[in-house]
């Protein structure tokens, strides 16, 4: 009933307020370029000179705007490009493809009409929003010089990290598997290299990064915290073109061209990890040829084609994988007889993902975009141990999650007043929590168990971009959420809405609310954000994590410093959150009458809820020879469940009273550029062992003289994460050094990491002062990761 | 081999250690320690174990913990109280004839000089009325594999939690035998029964001689579950997993109390 009530709603709000247009109208529309490249722009805002009508390039780089009859100057403007202004005479629906050059590119149109304007935050409608130029990601020093998105949205308020080094991110006090990271329409289910100090994405393949804490558009869903929207470049279509670079730990290369000149073109990116090749004869020489390693590589490519004016086709793949791998061999004899030995261990984890897409213009008003994509993640450990003199030894353990989905999204330009986007998906996921082999004859033991779920996960939206007045904005829409497995079928109307009202031309009050839901779940056994954590499905005994998001802010743009400002509260309730049971872990294994076998994760899992509020500054710079952003974060998170800390409220172990950032870019000269972060942040929660006991196993068998103790000794805590590790703050520099050479532009960059070398908590732990004296008192020790990191890395882009 | 692989990746990775010492450390209270298990065997089966908790930080935790001699301890429940008596260092025993009635309150309260007073007070659980039990046992050579099936009827109207121990009995001397599925309760109850299954060995003695074997199944309180569930998953040495705290049911200290309504149940 309150579905079809909401539906109904919204359908009327539609249709009434899309058929109260009367004038006579023409359509311009056509694709915005990168000038040069012919790379599609998406996000470009195009508007009449008047303001009387604009609208925004999808993500496809297509727009279309309602014009009546006559002469208009229409305006072409977009970060980081000259904007451009075109004088048109319209009498009939009109196609006009613009191409935009960069404000560093020396080629370009003569057409300009002011320039270098950063976007402004007071005429979006959209709040909790944050598109990140992935020059900026370029440009901000990094550790070991390896560029990562996911390290610059932390640099963002709201949005933290979990501890030193890590990647793994934490959006107004979600988890971080409450982000729906997207590239090119596909789940990423993990983003990290290396248990998170490097992320999937470093930067070259990319042309665009959002980032949504709130406020969400109905076209997404199944995440409760954020959207992370990633597209992949499309390639240079006029000409090849390419990039090298060598840094302290890893190589990459990017190379990209026409498939047809001006009708397709290609992208393929690469990078992988030296570490393991550099040290391996020396592990060898050290260990008698025994052997151990690691290595990440990632692979990105794209093609696209422009089948005609109204169809366009794009194929998309990213594959990456983590390898930790270990040799022992041994061979010796004892008494004459020749004994041998190996055992290799490898420990893996991956993901793949594909996407096909195909673009269609039904009209000049209705864009339509039509995706299969594939998604793969899995973690893999195996251990293969052979000996002359015993039987082989075989452990395999696995976990995974396969997505096949089906996506039908249409843009539909009404009017000026409205811009319909609705459309419909359906995921078919296929989740394997645990897969466990173990074999060993000497000990009678052939396991060969997996647990195995398949859902269906679909999501129907429509939403709409209604200018109200001049004033009024909203972004209303409703997404209508389903998930079935097993004999269960969840359906969830989640209404979102988001509205905005310009007191001044450069200033607007916004407000926005959201319903999510989100059918997957990711079980950790701690926050360093290990591989091992178990994406599991909603299912009937565990239920799916809803949350209700309110979120209220004034946007206010300063035109003459190329500033903006944000400023946002908000207040997040989040139910049927999940963790694991106190002292349960990911490799739980019983002993049963059938004998050994996984305990299910859906018995070690408890559930409860989560609170989230706070408030968010953001000063930004997006544009001049001094660009960055300084960034403020003051929030509280708070979970409760019935099973875990005797039933009473605790602060979540990200919970940050205080989080700053500071970036600065400063274009020092022509070739030079001087970048420079500084990061602060309270210090996370965690829970301290205070006294230890001796404890009973309490037994009924107990007959006098009986020692009833139990092996270990008891501990006493404080309250859940009751304490504060210290306060986390770092600094890292660098500086970028390019010069114009004969075939391209080559860049050298020195950076460091940490570089007054701040000695951050990483891990606490209670240990002896004096570790060589046993009765020494215990004292509280931290683990630092990372001092000062210098690194160095060299970088040539072909002409 | 998780936690090594973790561990050679954090440590590889420049680990350095630091000494905290201008962080200001939670600093613990030293408590006593009281667990005192009963049933309805009686008082005089089970001792009460008495003692004091360290502090983990700024102190040594090597050696033993201290015991508490000079403390007045007293069981007070169904009309009646009894004292304990000191047997030896931390152990107490009490009357052997105190009896323990179902759906009786017991309060059992320790004074110590240094540390305070602790009391408890539980409720004794109704005795398991109707069970069934289904058995197999697999003899290999010197050992007795029993596979067995409890089913019990669930009470729609209560919560009920159980414990099922075995025991093999030579010549009058008990010796507790492993048991999985030691602790369970009619949350997952079905069809009206809450069932279980458990495995547990014996073995020969020396001489060859088969040994008695019996199951004692007992109606436990809720805190006893969740202390011995706790209990059977309690890793308190993996610094990568959630902490467990042990539940406690002792005010002004530390500890468990319980009183049981078992029965014996003789195998073979």
């Amino acid at each position: 009933m309150q579905i079809r009530n909401i539906c109904l709603l919204l359908f009327t709000l539609l249709v009434c307020s899309t058929s109260a247009f009367t004038q006579q109208t023409f359509t311009l529309s056509g694709y915005v370029k990168e000038a040069g490249s012919k790379e599609l722009l998406l996000g470009v805002t195009v508007y009449k000179d008047d303001k009387s009508a604009g609208t925004v390039s999808n993500n496809f780089g297509y727009y279309a705007l309602q014009l009546p009859a006559g002469k208009h100057i229409i305006v072409y403007n977009f970060v980081g490009y000259v904007s451009v202004a075109k004088e048109i005479d319209i009498s009939e629906d009109q196609v006009l493809d613009v191409n935009l050059v960069g404000i560093d590119s020396e080629i370009g149109e003569v057409l300009v009409k002011g320039s270098k304007t950063q976007k402004k935050v007071s005429e979006e409608v959209r709040m909790s929003t944050i598109d990140v130029p992935i020059k900026t990601i370029k440009d901000i020093p990094a550790l070991m010089g390896e560029k990562d998105v996911l390290k610059v949205l932390q640099l963002m308020p709201g949005v933290q990290s979990g501890s030193e080094g890590q990647s793994g991110l934490y959006v107004r006090g979600g988890g971080p598997d409450q982000n729906l990271i997207i590239l090119d329409g596909a789940t990423v289910y993990n983003a990290q290299h290396l248990f998170g100090f490097f992320s999937l994405f470093n930067g070259d393949a990319l042309r665009s990064v959002e980032l949504i804490k709130g406020g969400f558009p109905a076209r997404y869903g199944g995440r409760l915290s954020s959207v992370i929207d990633m597209n992949m470049k499309d390639g240079n279509k006029e000409k090849y073109t390419g990039e090298l670079g060598i840094g302290v730990i890893s190589s990459k290369g990017l190379i990209e061209g026409p498939i047809a000149k001006g009708k397709g073109s290609f992208i393929v990116s690469g990078r992988r990890t030296y570490i393991d090749a550099l040290t391996q004869p020396i592990i060898r020489s050290f260990n008698d040829g025994n052997t151990a390693g690691y290595y990440f590589y990632d692979l990105n490519a794209k093609a696209n084609y422009e089948i005609n004016s109204k169809n366009r086709v794009y194929l998309s793949g990213y594959f990456g994988r983590d390898k930790f791998y270990l040799r022992e061999r041994y061979e010796g004899s004892i008494e004459d007889e020749i004994e041998t030995y190996s055992n290799d261990v490898d420990f893996g984890w991956g993901n793949a993902t594909g996407t096909a897409r195909w673009n269609h213009l039904f009209g000049p008003k209705l864009f339509s975009n039509t995706s299969l994509i594939y998604s793969f993640y899995e973690l893999g450990i195996s251990s293969e141990e052979q000996s002359s003199n015993s039987s082989n030894f075989t452990l395999g353990y696995g976990s995974g999650i396969t997505d096949y989905t089906l996506k039908q999204d249409f843009d539909w330009y009404a009017n000026n007043d409205h811009k319909v986007k609705f459309g419909l998906q359906a995921t078919h996921h296929t989740f394997t929590p645990d897969a466990l082999v173990v074999k060993d004859p000497d000990f009678g033991l052939n396991i060969d168990r997996k647990t195995e779920y398949t859902s269906v996960e679909t999501g129907l939206y429509v939403e709409d971009e209604w200018k109200i007045s001049n004033r009024l904005k909203s972004l209303y829409g409703l997404r209508l959420s389903t998930f079935t497995t097993n004999n269960t079928t969840y359906i969830n109307p989640e209404p979102r809405i988001s509205l905005a009202y310009n007191v001044k031309s450069d200033l607007a009050v916004k407000a926005s609310y959201a319903t999510m839901n989100q059918y997957v779940h990711l079980l950790s056994t701690s926050g360093v954000g290990l591989p091992t954590d178990l994406w599991v499905p909603a299912t009937d005994l565990v239920k799916p994590q809803n949350s209700q998001q309110l979120a209220a802010g004034i946007a206010k743009d300063f035109n003459k410093q190329n500033l903006s400002l944000t400023v946002e509260g908000y207040y997040k309730t989040m139910n049927n959150i999940i963790g694991y049971k106190e002292g349960a872990s990911f490799l739980a294994i019983q002993e049963s009458d059938e004998g050994l076998e996984s305990i299910s994760w859906e018995d070690n899992v408890t559930s409860g809820t989560g609170v989230s509020y706070g408030a968010e500054v953001l000063l930004q710079r997006k544009q001049g020879k001094l660009t960055g952003w300084a960034g403020y974060t003051l929030s509280w998170t708070t979970q409760q469940f019935d099973e875990l800390n005797n039933g009473e409220k605790f602060f979540a172990r990200y919970d940050r009273r205080h989080d700053i950032s500071l970036v600065g870019i400063y274009e020092f000269s022509d070739n030079i550029t001087l970048s420079a972060t500084w990061v602060y942040g309270t210090g996370n929660a965690i829970t301290l062992p205070i006294s230890t006991y001796q404890i009973s196993e309490m037994s009924s068998v107990n007959s006098p003289g009986r020692n009833n103790f139990y092996w270990a000794n008891g501990t006493e805590y404080t309250a859940r994460n009751d304490f504060r590790m210290r306060a986390y703050h770092r600094a890292d520099i660098g500086v970028q050094v390019t010069k114009e050479k004969k075939k391209g532009i080559r860049t050298w960059e020195f950076s460091a990491y940490n570089f007054y070398n701040r000695r951050n908590p990483f891990y606490y732990f209670i240990g002896l002062e004096d570790q060589f004296e046993p009765d020494s008192k215990q004292v509280l020790k931290q683990i630092s990761l990372f001092p000062v990191l210098p690194s160095v890395s060299w970088n040539f882009k072909f002409n | 081999m998780k936690k090594s692989i973790i561990l050679i990746c954090v440590f590889a990775l420049v680990g350095c250690q630091t000494v905290l010492e201008d962080v200001a450390v939670p600093t613990a209270e030293v408590k006593a320690v009281v667990f005192y298990s009963v049933n309805n065997f009686g008082a005089g089966y089970s001792q009460l174990t008495l003692s004091r908790s360290k502090p983990v930080l700024n102190s040594s935790t090597t050696g033993e913990f201290e015991k508490i001699a000079d403390a007045t301890i007293s069981l007070t429940g169904n009309g009646s109280e009894t004292d304990f008596v000191y047997l030896n260092p931390g152990y107490f025993l009490t009357n052997p004839n105190y009896k323990f009635e179902a759906g009786q309150a017991y309060t059992l309260k320790a004074v110590t000089p240094e540390n305070g007073t602790l009391t408890s007070t539980v409720i004794m659980p109704d005795s398991v009325e109707q069970y069934t039990l289904d058995l197999d046992s697999l003899n290999k050579d010197w050992e007795v594999q029993y596979n067995g099936r409890l089913t019990i009827p669930d009470n729609p109207d209560k919560e009920e939690y159980f414990r099922v121990e075995a025991f093999s009995r030579y010549f009058g001397s008990d010796q507790v035998m492993y048991m999985d599925g030691e602790y369970f309760s009619d949350e997952n109850a079905a069809s009206g029964n809450i069932n279980v299954r458990f495995t547990t060995y014996s073995w020969d003695d020396e001489n060859g001689e088969r040994p008695e074997v019996y199951l004692i199944l007992s109606a436990i309180t809720k805190e006893h579950y969740n202390y011995g569930k706790t209990l059977y998953n309690y890793y308190p040495e993996n610094p990568f997993s959630e902490p467990s705290p042990l539940p406690n049911n002792v005010q002004g200290g530390l500890g468990m109390f319980t009183v049981s309504n078992s029965r014996l149940i003789k195998l073979n």
